[in-house]
């Protein structure tokens, strides 16, 4: 007994970290085996229900400020104006023109997609069985930009490829979202997405479960930025985030989901992903999967 | 400065960096125990104003409820390592917080800390 002790006492810290490894893989197995996507949700809508008590889904699908009286806070919501109004028609209206373009073919991106495009975006990201990659609505575009000939759309260029994505987008307004995650490969690219939703960066150790699981409901308050003072807000839950993109910045100019995951690693001082990345994309997939059954509304107006 | 250029003259270079280094560390302590109240507000630094309440409320819209209110922090933490040790990296005790491990990854410097454990105790 006395050798055993010596060796344990020897010997702790690598039992310790062996035992703390055993414990994290068993969790991640856990994580990605027993449950199918759909009872993933399911549980994370309970949890997310036991911290906002009475709300449903739909609920936190219009967003944090509309938490305010359930999350007890006096945040103020962003109200939605005529200036507003009148980009969200600006912006649609740029979108159809590239939309319905002649290809040199004389085929136009609406022609890529069945029903001129209608219904689509509900189902975006999508696994691609060819590729082997979750792609989004944006990939789609350049995929048949690319099947044409036609110059591909850098999915940074939000003067073109926000309202094109904004346009396919509206054409799927008030669809519910309807993701699918069939083959196991499938089913992959979604925990690919999932563990980079939980997965702690930079120098802030964030995740993005940490705001939008663990404390979605909570608000934020005030503090001095450059001797401004920064807003207070309401952390959205996870579900329902991404029915409304992408949005409308103050400005008028248009934001993509992915350009919000990118300033979230930003704040948590993590060098972001780029967009368009696969890390990205099964990002979004998953994201987005959370969001299923609620209706898409694009360019939404709010936090 | 005078008397720094007494000492050049005399040669005593060594002497005369101590003197500038202890100066400089002086008056670094004086700004780091100022400088608390600063940092606990700073976006940029702390910004323990985005999860914590304190009493009076320094946040002027929106009640920060991510962390608990730190009131009576004499009472709540006896011990100033423990409170030290919770803003150095509180994931050690709580392992769900999603309070940054402020010195463990060093967005405040160990003065900061110090300076920030100062200002807390005043609460």
């Amino acid at each position: 007994m006395t050798q055993l002790s010596v060796i344990l006492k020897r010997f702790r810290r690598v039992i310790a970290g062996l035992v703390f490894f055993l414990v994290s893989v068993a969790g991640a197995a856990n994580a990605q085996s027993t449950q199918t996507p759909d009872q993933e949700r399911q549980a994370l809508i309970q949890a997310l229900q036991k911290r906002l008590p009475g709300t449903q889904p739909g609920d936190w699908a219009l967003g944090a400020d509309a938490l305010a009286p359930v999350a007890g806070g006096n945040v103020q919501a962003i109200p939605f104006n005529a200036e507003n109004a009148t980009n969200t028609a600006d912006v649609l209206a740029i979108g159809r023109k590239l939309w319905d373009h002649k290809f040199k073919d004389g085929k136009s991106l609406a022609q890529c997609f069945p029903n001129g495009g209608k219904r689509v975006a509900a189902t975006y990201p999508q696994y691609d069985g060819k590729t082997k990659l979750a792609i989004t609505l944006e990939m789609a575009i350049n995929r048949c930009l690319q099947l044409h000939r036609e110059p591909e759309i850098e999915i940074h260029n939000m003067p073109v490829m926000g309202p094109l994505s904004a346009y396919a987008r509206s054409l799927s307004d008030g669809q519910l979202l309807a993701l699918r995650v069939g083959v196991p490969v499938a089913r992959e690219k979604l925990d690919s997405g999932k563990s980079l939703f939980i997965r702690r960066i930079g120098q802030q150790n964030f995740a993005c479960a940490s705001c939008h699981v663990l404390q979605a409901g909570s608000t934020l308050g005030a503090g001095e930025k450059g001797g401004q003072r920064t807003s207070s807000t309401i952390l959205s839950p996870a579900i329902g985030q991404a029915t409304t993109w992408p949005r409308l910045e103050p400005g008028g100019t248009v934001r993509t989901l992915q350009m919000q995951y990118q300033q979230c690693m930003k704040k948590s001082g993590a060098e972001p992903f780029d967009l368009g990345s696969e890390e990205l994309n099964n990002l979004e997939y998953y994201h987005t999967f959370l969001s299923n059954g609620l209706p898409i509304r694009v360019l939404a107006v709010q936090r | 400065m005078v008397i720094i250029g007494i000492f050049r003259r005399f040669g005593c270079r060594r002497t005369t960096a101590l003197i500038v280094a202890s100066a400089i560390g002086g008056a670094a302590a004086q700004n780091a125990a100022v400088d608390g109240r600063t940092l606990f507000q700073d976006a940029r630094k702390g910004n323990c104003v985005a999860c914590h309440q304190i009493p009076g409320g320094i946040a002027a819209t929106g009640k920060p409820n991510v962390g608990p209110e730190l009131a009576e922090i004499k009472k709540r933490y006896p011990d100033r390592v423990q409170l030290r040790a919770s803003i150095w990296d509180l994931s050690v005790k709580l392992t769900n917080t999603i309070m940054p491990p402020y010195g463990k990854h060093r967005i405040l410097t160990e003065a900061e800390i110090d300076a920030v454990v100062r200002y807390l105790e005043t609460l």
